[in-house]
Order: structure tokens, then C-alpha cells, then sequence
């Protein structure tokens, strides 16, 4: 019944409809094409059509907060509200925050006379002073947006139980104002978590799960979505480098510690392309070039970079 | 795929049983996901959804693979076997044809050994017989003395049934022997024969499994049984009374909050305050964010009688280290007693000194958590131990600002042992649950 009142949107990450190289969002990020897996897609379109946020695990430069960007420009739900964590970022900011000092400072203005007369109902109306966070403009819009809450392991132990209400109920209220807001749409909510920390289990049972693998055998497919028209022999060269160097990291260290990413990978062609093919084919051969854009520790120069290649 | 057949409702619960975070409502999710279309087109796909319906992390979902596939079956299901894959189908083609061919062999072999008991017996009894017909035959033809040869043909003829009586039990257990072995034999390449996969994966993943079922059953068995009794059961079978995941919640709990550091945080009452006095907002007034400043030191007995405890104490300073979101956590490691030297690692080869240790913690915020069965697990009365535990307390005391202890042996087992003796010194719990919370309680900042 629902399906049929309300149809819910799609993704399917179909490469024809990923931005073009240089394309860029209303706030003038740049947009990249992004090729999701099978299951990330399925994970994608259950968690809009469950209205339920989908929290995205995985190593770091896996294209988590990647997915965000992709789906609302497949979907043409530009731009998406990103409400990234800090230690200190509380659950109620992202809903919003009550801008005090600034109706203190109006008061005493109106109390000197130094306001003018025209502005008085503005400051009188406490809703004046009300900021709304990425999650609070989410709920309040007519249309459906795409929210991502960036690295929620980043904040404090209370805060993803803080956020439980709003994310189940869709609707919250503003404490200064006695303001009720409900959302009319549910907002595709995106969490990435970077596990350093565990979440609740509270928290864990109302989202999706989706474990975000190295996209081992799509990484050409990448190179050539985001830089077309590179030399076919250069791709392939450099992609089974990087892979013959992640390899043995995995074989190294096993679950644990850095390895190199995707988006490592992404930047270190960049470098590349920039060479003559023919020198830069020479130098995979021999000792990795610009070992400082995979390489990110000195026992990882040590190791990597000395070793012989077999 | 018929999905009203699948036990879907059964393994939602197994999971459950298992220790997943789930409520009716994530079941609810499943269906509607189903309803919408999700999942439908084949057992991937199921598996898929439910995974991303109810698994939240690479630990769930070992335990998950496995109810899995215990409860919906690769082959039941599927209308139509179209959707089978054909190497699939070869797959077990083959596993059949191997099957057949197996049990051929297994029949000729049991019937070639009947035969060859068979003829054995045979022989031994026609050569008995022959033997015998020679003798008397021997005797009757000899011209000795008839006497005699009644005695010796009487004697034979005596002689004979027992013989054949205890070769019996001989051809018995030779027969039923060599057949035994070749059961033995055929058990031992059958599962050599066995994939790789079927023999090792379960093992790997009961680990995870188990532990929550066990606490479960510890808890259960500890209700219904005497009291000692539980006690001996509970430590050869593996002792898991708190659950990973209880553990965490419970470390949730310790936490000395405090306002501290930059202060960022907009003080309204105080700004108001402050125009009251002043009569115009000049600033406003900030004050620290409320911070938690706990530092966890972790003291672990480790080796002795300790070491049946080793699995508990290790998950004990994982869920530490990773749950607790306290200022620091520093683990240290003891056997027995802590004397002179602390040590970093489990092995007891990195030691630092106490007195070194205590002058470096921060005698406001450090609380103490000490893992240790404090000699109940051996039982008996250890002067000694008392008094350098009692020595080591106090000199703890003065540098801490709260400790507890927590004993993996249940409380009805210190008394009359030195853990009964260190009680009254230390606020002692047993590691249950409710131990653990209360251990905890103590610690916290008030």
C-alpha cells in the first residue's frame, strides 16, 4: 500500500548516470562517479524503502562518506546535509541550536534604544534566534534530502543514544520556542562509523548494517570512471602494483592495521597520469614511485619500499 | 522461493538466543522487506537481506552464517530448480554417484569377510574332525591294547566338543575384531574425505556462540542446583558469566564526569547573572565541557589457579580498552599477589616497579579494578598471601581514589580461604553480573 501512495526512490549506481569529471554540487563541491557493489546497492534501497539509517562500516578510504554524495546525485537530491562529528558535537546540534547570546545582545540593544523600531517584532519572536542543524533541516523539508552523519564513533558515549527519539520518531521539539517539528518526509539517513569506538546496542538494533569491503576486482573500473581516457596499459600497470603491494599488507598485518585504500589509490594515479606513460611504466617496474602518497609510516617505508620485488 | 515455508520466525529467535541486538520490530522490518520485494529471488539474496536487516558487525555475522545455513537449507525452498546452478547439480550428482559407489564397497568388503569367517570356521571344524577320524582310526587299526584304546577313543571323543567349543569365541572375536577396525578405518577416511570447510568453520564459530549460551546455562544451572555443586560443574565446563556485551554496558557506567578543559560551553544562567550585575551584556561566560576523567587501572592475577580464568580476564580488558571511554586505561598483570613488581604483558616478562607505578597515577581520578580468585580457587589458608595482599591494599589506598576487587569464584566458595580473609580489607564481588555492576558502582565518581 505504501509503495503505491508514496513510491520511494531507486539507486541502482548505474555507471551512466555518475557525474561527469569537474562537475561540481550547488556549494561547489567537486563530484566524483562512485561504482557501488551489488550488495551496497541492495543495502541502499532497503534502508530507504525501511525509512531507516544505514550505518556503513569499513577501513578508512573505502568510500563510505562517498555513498552519501553518490545516491543524492543519482537520485537528484543535491545537496546532502552533512553533519560531521567532533568529540565535542552533541545530539541536539544537529537538530539545532538556540543562538542565546544573540537574543541577549538584541535586548540590550531594544533596552538602549539602538534597535530600530521596524525590527522589533523580528527580535521579539523568540523563533528568531532558533539555527537548524543538518537533521532538523532534513525533517523540516518538503522535499526528500539525503543525510549524513560523518564518523559518529568520533563523538561521546551518549550521544548516539541521544539521537534514538529523533531518528525512530522522525520529530523532535525545539525546547526555547515549545516548537513541535515533524517531518514529512523521512530523510535517507547515512551513518559512517570508523569503529574505533562501539555503539550502543540500541542505536545498532534500529539501523541497517552494511560492511563496506575493498572493492578488490572493481579497481580498474574505478581508475576509469574517474579518469577516462587514461592509457589502458597505465591503469592496468599501476592497478596491479597497488594490488600486489596490498597484498602483501594484508598478508602482513592482517586485520589490523593501515592498509592502503582506495582512495589512496585514486590520489596516486593522479600523480602518475601527470608523467610521460612510457617513464612511469619503467618506474613500476622498479622501485615504487611516490611512496609517500601510499606509504604512511615509517615502518611501512621500511618494509614496503626496500623490499625486492619478486 | 515459497517464503511463508521458510523458518524464518525460528532462526529471528536463535538469533536472539544468541546475543544479536534485536527486537520484534527488526522482524517486522523483514517481512515488510519481503512484502516490498527484497530478498525474494533466491537464498543469497535472503541471506543478504537478513544479514542487512540484523547483523551489525563482522562478529554477528559469523554467528549469523551459521544459524543460516542450519536453518534454511541450500536446496529446500526453490520452486523451481531452474535456479539452480548447474554446477550445483553436477556437485551432487557426483557426491551421490561417490555415496553409491562407497556403500558397494562397504557391502562387498562386510560380505567377503562373512565368507572368509565362514570357510575359517569351516576348515578349522572339517580339520578337527579329520584329525579325530585319524586318531581313532589309528587306534582301531593299532593292535595295542583294546583297553586303551577305548580310554583314548572315550577321551578323544571327549575331548573333541571343547575343543571345537573354545575355538568359538576365538573365531568371534577375530571376526567381530577385524570388523570393528574396518569400521574404524572406513570413519577415518570418510571424514578425510570431507571438505575442509564443513570440518574447521563450525569450530571456528561455536567459539563466539558458545559464550553467550553458556552464560545462559550458568546462570540457569546455578538457579536449580545446590550451591558447590554448580560450583564444580561450572569450572571444567568453561566459565562465562558475563557476556561480552553485558561487560560493556557495564563499563558504561564508570564514569567521573567533570567540567574541564577549554571552556566552550555557553553558560546561560551565569551570563544572565552577569547582565544583572553589570547592566549590559558586556561577555558571555563560558565554562568546560563535562568531561569523563576516569582512569581505569586493571590489575589481573594471571597463571596458577588463575588459569582457567584466562579467557574471562582477557575479554575483561578488551571490552575495557575498546567499550570504556574514560580518560586511560593501564592493565597490569600479577601472580597471586602483587610483590615489589607489576607486569605489562600477560607472560610476566615486562615489569615495572609498584612504588614507580603508584607515584605516576593521578591520585584523584585512578580507581582500581582487581581481577583475582584471591586463593578460593585452590582453597586453604595462605598466611602469607594475607599479609603481602594486606601490605600491597594499603599502599594502594593511598594512591587511588576507590578500588574493588572481582573474584571469578562464586562468594560461597571464599570462605575459610585467604579470598575470605582479604574480603573485610577490599570491597569484594563475586563476577556475576550483578558483581561486576556493583564493582563498577563503587568505582564511580560521586
Amino acid at each position: 500500500m505504501e509503495t503505491l501512495n508514496n513510491p520511494k526512490p531507486e539507486y541502482t549506481g548505474n555507471p551512466a548516470l555518475q557525474p561527469q569529471p569537474g562537475e561540481r554540487d550547488s556549494k561547489g563541491q567537486l563530484l566524483y562517479p562512485y561504482l557501488p557493489s551489488r550488495e551496497l546497492i541492495e543495502a541502499v534501497n532497503l534502508a530507504i524503502y525501511l525509512e531507516r539509517p544505514l550505518l556503513l562500516k569499513g577501513e578508512p578510504g573505502c568510500g563510505k562518506t562517498r555513498l552519501a554524495h553518490a545516491v543524492a546525485y543519482e537520485l537528484n537530491l543535491l545537496p546532502v546535509r552533512v553533519w560531521p562529528i567532533k568529540s565535542t558535537t552533541r545530539a541536539k546540534d544537529g537538530l539545532y541550536t538556540y543562538d542565546t547570546v544573540a537574543r541577549l545582545r538584541d535586548a540590550q540593544l531594544a533596552a538602549t534604544g539602538m534597535i530600530k523600531p521596524e525590527d522589533i517584532p523580528r527580535i521579539s519572536n523568540p523563533e528568531t534566534y532558533v539555527r537548524w542543524g543538518p537533521l532538523g533541516n532534513a525533517f523540516r523539508s518538503e522535499t526528500l534530502t539525503v543525510v549524513l552523519i560523518d564518523e559518529i564513533d568520533k563523538a561521546d558515549i551518549d550521544f548516539p543514544n541521544d539521537l534514538l527519539m529523533e531518528l525512530d520518531q522522525r520529530q523532535f521539539s525545539v525546547d526555547e520556542t515549545g516548537e513541535e517539528v515533524i517531518a514529512n518526509q523521512a530523510p535517507i539517513v547515512f551513518i559512517t562509523s570508523n569503529d574505533e569506538k562501539d555503539l550502543p546496542d540500541a542505536f545498532l538494533r534500529r539501523c541497517l548494517f552494511h560492511n563496506v569491503e575493498f572493492p578488490y576486482h572493481q579497481l580498474i573500473d574505478i581508475l576509469n570512471a574517474h579518469f577516462p581516457k587514461s592509457p589502458e596499459t597505465l591503469v592496468k600497470k599501476t592497478v596491479s602494483r597497488f594490488q600486489e603491494l596490498r597484498q602483501q599488507m594484508e598478508k602482513d598485518k592482517g586485520n589490523t592495521g593501515k592498509k592502503v585504500s582506495t582512495s589512496e589509490l585514486i590520489d596516486w594515479f593522479k600523480v602518475l597520469r601527470r608523467h610521460p606513460t612510457d617513464e612511469i611504466l619503467a618506474q613500476l617496474d622498479g622501485k615504487l614511485p611516490y611512496p609517500g602518497v601510499l606509504l604512511k609510516s615509517v615502518n611501512d617505508h621500511m618494509r614496503y619500499l626496500n623490499r625486492k620485488r619478486l | 522461493m515459497k517464503v511463508n515455508d521458510l523458518p524464518l520466525m525460528e532462526l529471528f529467535e536463535k538469533l536472539q538466543d544468541a546475543g544479536l541486538p534485536l527486537g520484534i520490530g527488526e522482524y517486522e522490518a523483514l517481512l515488510r522487506a519481503l512484502q516490498a520485494g527484497f530478498g525474494i529471488p533466491d537464498r543469497e539474496a535472503l541471506a543478504r537481506l537478513c544479514c542487512t536487516l540484523w547483523v551489525k558487525s563482522q562478529e554477528e555475522k559469523h554467528i549469523f552464517d551459521k544459524y543460516f545455513d542450519e536453518f534454511i537449507p541450500t536446496n529446500t525452498g526453490l520452486d523451481n530448480l531452474d535456479n539452480l546452478s548447474t554446477d550445483d547439480v553436477d556437485l551432487k550428482e557426483k557426491n551421490h554417484l561417490l555415496k553409491k559407489f562407497y556403500w558397494l564397497i562397504k557391502e562387498v568388503v562386510i560380505i567377503g569377510m562373512g565368507i572368509i569367517i565362514l570357510i575359517l570356521m569351516t576348515t578349522i571344524t572339517t580339520e578337527r574332525y579329520s584329525t579325530t577320524n585319524d586318531t581313532t582310526n589309528g587306534t582301531t587299526n593299532g593292535t595295542t591294547n583294546g583297553t586303551t584304546n577305548g580310554t583314548t577313543t572315550q577321551n578323544n571323543g571327549d575331548q573333541e566338543p571343547e575343543k571345537t567349543g573354545d575355538n568359538w569365541p576365538v573365531i568371534l572375536t577375530i571376526g567381530g575384531g577385524s570388523l570393528l577396525t574396518l569400521g574404524v578405518f572406513w570413519h577415518i577416511i570418510e571424514s578425510r574425505n570431507r571438505p575442509q570447510e564443513t570440518l574447521f568453520k563450525p569450530v571456528l564459530i561455536i567459539q563466539g556462540v558458545d559464550e553467550v549460551q553458556i552464560a545462559k546455562t550458568v546462570r540457569q544451572s546455578s538457579r536449580k542446583t545446590k550451591p558447590g555443586f554448580s560450583d564444580r560443574i561450572v569450572i571444567t565446563t568453561g566459565y562465562c558469566p558475563v557476556t561480552r556485551r553485558q561487560m560493556k554496558q557495564s563499563w558504561r557506567y564508570l564514569r567521573g564526569l567533570v567540567r574541564e578543559g577549554a571552556r566552550t560551553e555557553l553558560d546561560i544562567e551565569a551570563t544572565v547573572n552577569q547582565i544583572g550585575r553589570q547592566g549590559l551584556l558586556l561577555e558571555p561566560v563560558f565554562i568546560s565541557p563535562r568531561v569523563n576523567r576516569t582512569e581505569l587501572l586493571l590489575l589481573i592475577d594471571q597463571g596458577g589457579s588463575m588459569i582457567p580464568f584466562h579467557r574471562l580476564s582477557h575479554r575483561l580488558t578488551e571490552t575495557a580498552l575498546q567499550a570504556g571511554r574514560w580518560g586511560k586505561t593501564t592493565i597490569y598483570y600479577f601472580h597471586n599477589c602483587p610483590v615489589d613488581y607489576l607486569y605489562h604483558d600477560s607472560d610476566q616478562l615486562e615489569a615495572e616497579l609498584i612504588s614507580r607505578i603508584l607515584s605516576q597515577l593521578a591520585v584523584q581520578w585512578t580507581v582500581v579494578l582487581m581481577f583475582s580468585d584471591g586463593g578460593a580457587a585452590r582453597g586453604g589458608l595462605n598466611p602469607q598471601r594475607i599479609e603481602l595482599t594486606k601490605a600491597f591494599l594499603g599502599q594502594l589506598k593511598q594512591q587511588v581514589r576507590a578500588m574493588a576487587w572481582v573474584n571469578p569464584m562464586p562468594c560461597n566458595r571464599w570462605n575459610g580461604t585467604t579470598a575470605g580473609e582479604i574480603r573485610p580489607l577490599v570491597p569484594m564481588f563475586e563476577f556475576s553480573r550483578e558483581g561486576l555492576q556493583n564493582a563498577i558502582n563503587v568505582l564511580r565518581v560521586r
